[in-house]
């Protein structure tokens, strides 16, 4: 009977097996290690001769953003200072911008210069943003026309008139110093009128009837598309202009006549009207207004333009 | 920009001002029928010579169309009376007329700033001898200042060729 043998292990297999335990160890430390180092040391960025400049602020630029640069936040400096530039080419006004008041002069100083009719009306112009103005015009029209070479007396009785619609300021970007802008108008009047004096000549019967026509009463409804102006002219007052292009949607015809005057429309034949009117605005909202420019200090140039200064 | 909108202003002032200007009258100031010719049966206007036309009552018997060839004429009504009657006399027909009398209502109109009021009328009846004309036919019973013919009269006249029934409004036959 044999005897089993112990097979002794030689040095060199005891050598590897002492290195299969130890290097997994070493690996470990080693990515462990790699791990815990900083990113910066890390981190590897192509480096410009002119990276380590500082960019000074443009002349003009807030004690804000200057704090910024100085801090060394040029970043956040940038995005303010691009952020201001952003207002200062957009500026944004509030919703309640102003509301302004107005009184159309037109009619009057045409009717003192002898047009046979017209109207006085007031009206009220909410400005939003700058940009979108819904108004109201209230006023009261007549006529009055007595040709010398027909016989009638056309007497329009004073008659209210109501117009609704909004005007879009082109110049938005602008101080609502100085409006150029488009609109709308719809508009309603119920009036009355009386035709007197007539005389009717039927020269082949040799006859002149003598008659009036009296207690005419009509109603009208228009639409009205307009352009228009507006000009400061001294503190709150301003002036304006508007162009209009008007058509009759309703006018309700008598038996005896088509009415010749439509309070607040005008003649019932023209399609161009204009008025001129005088207006007072209301500031509404006016710490949330942009600055004036006249008031800021234009900056030399803005981002990328500044002289680079080293440390 | 302010200089811009001052420009604009007065441009847009002086152009308004320069624009005012008067239409006239293109309606017409008074409300007359109008009468035209025709053949029988057809929208062919004719014309007849030696006629006359005036009004039974009319101060001096004044003509309305003295003795000539006509195709259309205009009857004045009379605004002071509801009923006019007007006389075809036939000069080259001795003693043969036709007379026409029209019933109406005058409603005095204001037309517009420019042509003031006339009277419009409203026709309710009418009559006519057949003495010479064969019929006549108001097919518009309101009388505007509006000029169309509102008054036709029909003749039995013969046509010109017998294929002329084509009817064209241009075509234009005479008799006497």
């Amino acid at each position: 009977m044999t005897t089993p043998t112990m097979i002794q292990p030689t040095k060199a297999q005891n050598d590897v097996k002492r290195l299969l335990f130890i290097l997994p160890i070493l690996l470990c430390a080693v990515t462990s290690a790699i791990a815990q180092q900083p990113d910066s040391l890390r981190r590897i960025s192509p480096v410009r001769p002119q990276t380590n400049i500082v960019l000074t602020p443009p002349k003009g630029t807030s004690e804000e953003i200057i704090q910024q640069y100085v801090s060394g936040d040029t970043a956040k400096a940038k995005a303010q200072e691009r952020k201001d530039s952003l207002a200062r080419i957009y500026p944004h006004y509030p919703l309640l911008t102003d509301v302004t008041f107005g009184v159309n002069i037109m009619d009057p100083v045409m009717m003192a210069f002898g047009q046979k009719y017209g109207a006085i009306d007031l009206s009220a112009t909410l400005n939003m943003w700058n940009r979108l103005q819904p108004v109201l015009e209230l006023g009261l029209g007549r006529a009055s026309i007595k040709p010398d070479d027909l016989f009638y007396h056309y007497k329009g009785k004073w008659s209210p008139f109501v117009r609704v619609g909004a005007n879009y300021n082109f110049l938005f970007k602008k101080t609502p110093d100085y409006q150029a802008y488009f609109g709308f108008r719809l508009g309603f009047s119920a009036f009355k009128y009386d035709i007197t004096d007539i005389a009717i000549t039927e020269p082949y019967w040799r006859e002149v009837t003598t008659l009036d026509i009296l207690n005419q009463k009509s109603h009208a409804f228009w639409g009205e598309a307009l352009v228009g102006l507006r000009i400061k002219i001294w503190g709150p007052l301003s002036a304006g202009w508007q162009l209009k292009y008007h058509g009759l949607f309703k006018l309700k015809d008598t038996p005896n006549s088509k009415p010749w005057y439509v309070p607040g429309y005008g003649k019932r034949t023209g399609p161009i009207t204009a008025s001129f009117s005088i207006y007072y605005t209301l500031p509404l909202s006016r710490s949330k207004w942009p600055a004036k420019k006249a008031d800021e200090k234009k900056p030399d140039t803005l981002s990328g333009k500044s002289s680079p200064v080293m440390d | 920009m302010k200089r811009l909108l001052q420009i604009v202003s007065l441009l847009l002032a002086g152009t308004l001002i320069m624009g005012c200007s008067d239409d006239g009258c293109i309606d017409g100031t008074r409300a007359l029928p109008h009468a035209a010719l025709y053949r029988v049966g057809s929208t062919t206007q004719i014309s007849i010579e030696n006629l006359a036309v005036y009004a039974i009552g009319a101060p001096g018997d004044t003509l309305i169309e003295d003795t000539a060839t006509l195709k259309e004429f205009y009857l004045p009504l009379r605004p002071s009376t509801d009923r006019c009657s007007f006389v075809l006399d036939y000069t080259d027909l001795e003693d043969t007329r036709d007379t026409i009398t029209v019933k109406y209502e005058g409603v005095p109109f204001f037309v517009s700033e420019d042509c003031g009021v006339s009277f419009f009328f409203n026709i309710t009846e009418y009559s006519y001898t057949q003495h010479v004309l064969q019929q006549v036919d108001i097919p518009d019973l309101a009388i505007t200042n509006v000029d169309r013919i509102s008054v036709k009269i029909y003749y039995p006249v013969a046509s010109s060729s017998d294929d002329d029934d084509s009817n064209d409004d241009t075509t234009d036959e005479s008799t006497e």
